[in-house]
């Protein structure tokens, strides 16, 4: 209903504009991630839109959710990110989840009561699923697991995880994966090192490592077997879209901030806005969120409409990241000097926006995946 | 408790450096977004408080034209429970004498509250009157420039007033027109939006109202607006740029100038 | 009882309020104009001298004195009331001071008559012109009024005291009082001012939304103190709390007109606005050029206050030490 997204953006630029704007910086500087902050943003049901009512959440869905990430990301991609990861342990918990999964874990991740996260790479890489080293084996009832988790972005804040790890080899000999629910505090599950980021700093990323950690056998998400499904199908319909609005939120900052510095902005006693070039740059720069706005709503509403949205939230990532690059890039250069100077927000939008490339899959894979389904389907 | 509150849709006050007057001497104002009058959301966060501890309902009033909705279910979106919404060509034109006519019949049919809110003044027109004339139509005591409320038996009730507060001890039915430091109003919930779009915006015509005719609108207002024109304040400056010692000297030179600088 | 004007003239601790004089003397002109009578209306719990309002032009002094007059209540309407339907004026103006904007708006509601808001002028046309600021000062709006008496309110600075002899007649009026008010007043809590008041000083310095941290804000403290000045502030500020509605300039808060003006970060709503244009000379610091604030400036400085506030303090320090 487009009365209710009007009313879900106006309600989120509120929140960011006060909550959000005045400490981004700071969180960046001190690489902090404002807990407190993504709670309050749980409460007003901002972390919630794709549970069910019956569930906890509101249901508004897939778009609703890339608006509150592309609103907080205008003005902290960090926290932005931080929101984002926590959909990716709620999405699998949602789809693959039994019941009692669903009731004991849905209600409070809605909320953001607990907040999540979702782990599956690992030191030997992060879209080569099957090169996975963490083992998990059934011994007396409980599933014993062993291994190392890197680059995981909540690993700290993270009340439960979900995971990934090998069960053993299919009958063509391949490795067989299946996903966990771990909650935080679980012995034997411990946060590792904690990387430091070159952008999304308010969101904090970090190892997490299993040491003879043993599950009950409920903690199994889906069936045996499932995690590739589980992990492939989250990251590609949840993660990608998602960064994508995260990116689209950063070019959203690099329009407005380009806009602001160049009416303020006196070049030979006239305004910047007066000189063309600049002018063609702020054209730039609009054409591109235009783009890529179109692209990620396009790939959330196939999404709310229950339909596929793999491919389309590729195109949406590999567009709008790179895109977000490119505009900051551009606001940089627009903004002379001072672009370069750290008391202006859009260097940290450079750094963000080439965060959010690697994350979620490289521009590399986004190729792969678009370029197989085009050569497949245009035969 | 049964509380109402009266919100008003203004023309965005972050935007009034935009409106023009038309050669015919009309207000153009296009392009402006409709908001809720900033102190009104003070006022419905004020009842929403009021409602949470005290249990009750809160119902939204606003005499507006039709496309005034928006913001009324914003106000369901915040968490009131109902919303009515006066609307009337007979309305329209209407002083604050009129106005608060409409109001008090309004909150007499759908009443009665033990307490009214609403901001203390509008940021359009900014005449702080329309409470308390609600208050003298419903024959109930009116409060304004209120900063505190304290809810218990009986309401004890802060409005600012020169160098400091009055302190009232006021008992219900009571109007309380509220200013904007009273509080500071919550985040609409993605929740809320969702039982605002569920809930009916009450749509309420002279007819239903019983409001007789000759007290409403341009009819019913004793005042009238003869023209109207745009203030103009502008003076003739000279911008200054450059070195900040260079503008520095200048300030202290200007300020000497205008007898300003006591040396 | 010849035709006439009425002004409320409030009192505070026996001494008449500087808005009621203003207003006076402005409705002296008016009285001349029209050949009428001006009378004033004391309600007051204690009056030192009543006849001194005659200097500001008063012919009739009407004054109700009682000890619940020391603070709003109902009986302050229902006397008013009664003053206002012996006399009969054609016009009855009240300063909008706390106690008057409460006062006015019921009293036009008893009287079905027409209250205009804030006036910044009168003039006699066919009928008295009361001209009123609208979209925060941004419009103004010609008013009249079908009904009697003619009511407006006049917020404090907006007419100047102008002395001019009036007949000075004393009348003694009838207090009424409720039995039994709905409103009980239960004392007055003293706050202290975020500093010196802005409305009497030569030089105001205001600080916008544009300032950005606190400690900004001690850089236009130290300003206002070295130029004897004061410090206002606009919206934005007085939410932050550095300062407070006390000091804010503009259609919710305080009209000034001091000898200079500095506005620092201020954009230049026209709320803000309405509040400060006719003071003297006016300095505005902004890095957006184009800031409406600009267009009410006489000396348009397009720069970081951060940059220029320094450079400032400094030379004034030096200025205070040589002096």
């Amino acid at each position: 209903m487009a009365g209710e997204q009007e009313l879900v953006r106006k309600a989120v630029i509120e929140f960011a504009e006060r909550e959000v704007a005045p400490h981004a910086a700071e969180w960046d500087e001190e690489d902090l991630c404002p807990v407190d902050v993504l709670k309050q943003m749980g409460q007003l049901g901002f972390l919630g839109t794709i549970v069910p009512p019956e569930y906890g959440g509101t249901g508004l869905g897939y778009t609703a959710r890339a608006v509150v990430l592309e609103e907080i990301a205008r003005h902290s991609a960090g926290l932005a990110m931080a929101a984002m990861t926590h959909y990716l342990g709620i999405e699998p918990i949602l789809r693959y989840g039994s019941e009692e999964q669903k009731r004991r874990y849905l209600p409070k991740l809605a909320t953001g009561e607990w907040m999540s996260g979702l782990a599956t790479t690992e030191p030997s890489g992060g879209s080569d699923l099957s090169g996975q080293q963490t083992s998990a084996e059934l011994k007396d009832g409980k599933w014993v697991i062993n291994g190392r988790k890197c680059f995981i972005t909540n690993f700290d804040i993270a009340d439960v995880c979900v995971m990934v790890a090998r069960t053993g080899t299919d009958d063509k000999g391949r490795p067989e994966l299946s996903a966990f629910i771990i909650e935080k505090g679980t012995p034997g599950f411990e946060q590792g090192h904690r990387e430091d980021k070159l952008g999304l700093r308010s969101s904090s990323t970090g190892d997490l490592v299993l040491k003879d950690v043993r599950l009950d056998e409920s903690a199994l998400l889906g069936k045996r077997g499932d995690g590739i499904k589980i992990a492939l199908g989250t990251i590609g319909e949840v993660g990608r879209p998602g960064m994508a609005a995260i990116a689209l939120g950063i070019i959203k900052g690099c329009l407005e901030e380009g806009v602001k510095f160049a009416r303020e902005r006196i070049i030979y006693g006239k305004p910047l806005t007066n000189v063309q070039a600049i002018q063609f740059m702020i054209a730039e720069n609009r054409t591109d969120y235009d783009a890529a706005r179109l692209l990620v709503y396009n790939a959330t509403s196939l999404k709310d409409a229950g339909n596929r949205c793999d491919v389309e939230s590729s195109v949406a990532k590999l567009y709008s990241t790179e895109a977000a690059v490119r505009c900051a890039e551009r606001t940089i250069e627009l903004m002379g000097g001072y672009g370069v100077m750290n008391q202006y927000p859009v260097g940290r939008y450079l750094r963000d926006a080439m965060t959010t490339i690697s994350a979620g899959g490289t521009s590399q894979i986004m190729k792969v995946v678009i370029g197989s389904d085009s050569i497949r389907k245009m035969q | 408790m049964r509380i109402a509150c009266l919100v008003k849709p203004v023309p965005d006050p972050e935007h009034y450096d935009r409106i023009s007057v038309s050669p015919n001497g009309t207000l153009v104002r296009a392009g402006i977004p409709i908001v809720m009058n900033p102190s009104d959301r003070n006022a419905l966060e004020e009842a929403l408080k009021i409602k949470e501890r005290r249990g009750g309902d809160v119902t939204v009033f606003s005499m507006a034209p039709d496309d005034a909705e928006g913001v009324l279910r914003e106000a369901v979106a915040m968490g009131a429970d109902h919303a009515i919404l006066l609307s009337d060509r007979n309305f329209a034109g209407a002083d604050t004498l009129a106005t608060s006519y409409v109001l008090a019949k309004a909150l007499e049919r759908f009443g009665p509250f033990d307490l009214i809110l609403a901001g203390n003044e509008s940021a359009d027109s900014s005449t702080s009157q329309v409470p308390s004339q609600v208050g003298v139509w419903l024959s109930i005591p009116a409060l304004t420039g209120v900063a505190e409320i304290e809810h218990n038996e009986s309401l004890t009730v802060r409005c600012s007033s020169e160098g400091g507060r009055a302190v009232y001890e006021v008992d219900l039915p009571v109007i309380l027109a509220v200013k904007r430091g009273i509080n500071s109003p919550r985040y609409t919930s993605f929740a809320g939006i969702i039982r605002a779009n569920k809930t009916e915006i009450k749509i309420v015509r002279a007819e239903d109202l019983g409001s007789d005719a000759s007290m409403t609108g341009l009819e019913g207002s004793p005042t009238k607006t003869l023209k109207t024109s745009v203030l103009d304040i502008c003076r003739k400056g000279e911008y200054v740029e450059g070195d900040a010692g260079d503008i520095a000297d200048r300030i202290i030179n200007e300020l000497r100038k205008a007898g300003a600088l006591r040396e | 009882m010849r035709r006439n004007l009425l002004v409320f003239a409030e009192h505070r601790d026996g001494k008449p309020l500087r808005v009621g004089l203003e207003i006076l003397s402005k409705a002296r002109e008016l009285a001349d104009e029209r050949d009428f009578d001006l009378c004033a209306l004391i309600l007051t719990d204690r009056v030192d001298d009543a006849e001194a309002l005659s200097r500001y032009g008063a012919d009739l002094i009407c004054v109700g004195t009682d000890e619940s007059f020391g603070h709003y209540g109902h009986g302050f309407i229902d006397t008013t009331l009664d003053v206002v339907r012996e006399l009969g004026p054609y016009a009855f103006i009240i300063g909008a001071t706390a106690l008057g904007s409460m006062l006015a708006p019921e009293v036009a509601a008893h009287l079905r008559t027409g209250l205009a808001a804030h006036v910044i002028d009168y003039r006699w046309d066919e009928d008295l012109i009361q001209v009123v600021p609208s979209f925060g000062g941004r419009v103004a709006a010609e008013i009249v009024t079908r009904t009697t008496p003619r009511m407006s309110t006049v917020k404090p600075g907006t007419f100047s005291m102008i002395e001019r002899r009036g007949r000075g007649e004393l009348k003694s009026v009838k207090v009424r009082k409720p039995e039994q008010d709905r409103i009980r007043f239960e004392g007055f809590e003293r706050i202290e001012p975020k500093g010196r008041p802005i409305e009497d000083a030569g030089v105001v310095v205001v600080g916008g939304g544009g300032v950005e941290s606190e400690k900004d804000w001690g850089m236009l403290k130290e300003l206002a103190e070295l130029l004897n000045g004061a410090l206002g502030c606009t919206r934005p500020v007085a939410d932050r709390s550095w300062s407070d509605e006390e000091h804010m300039v503009g259609t919710s808060g305080k009209i000034v007109k001091p000898a200079a003006y500095i506005g620092i970060g201020v954009s230049g709503s026209a709320h803000h606005t309405c509040g400060m244009k006719d003071s003297g000379i006016v300095i505005a610091i902004n890095r957006d050029r184009n800031a409406p604030i600009f267009d009410t400036a006489d000396l348009r400085i397009v720069a970081d206050y951060r940059d220029v506030l320094p450079a400032l303090l400094t030379k004034l320090r030096d200025l205070k030490k040589q002096a």
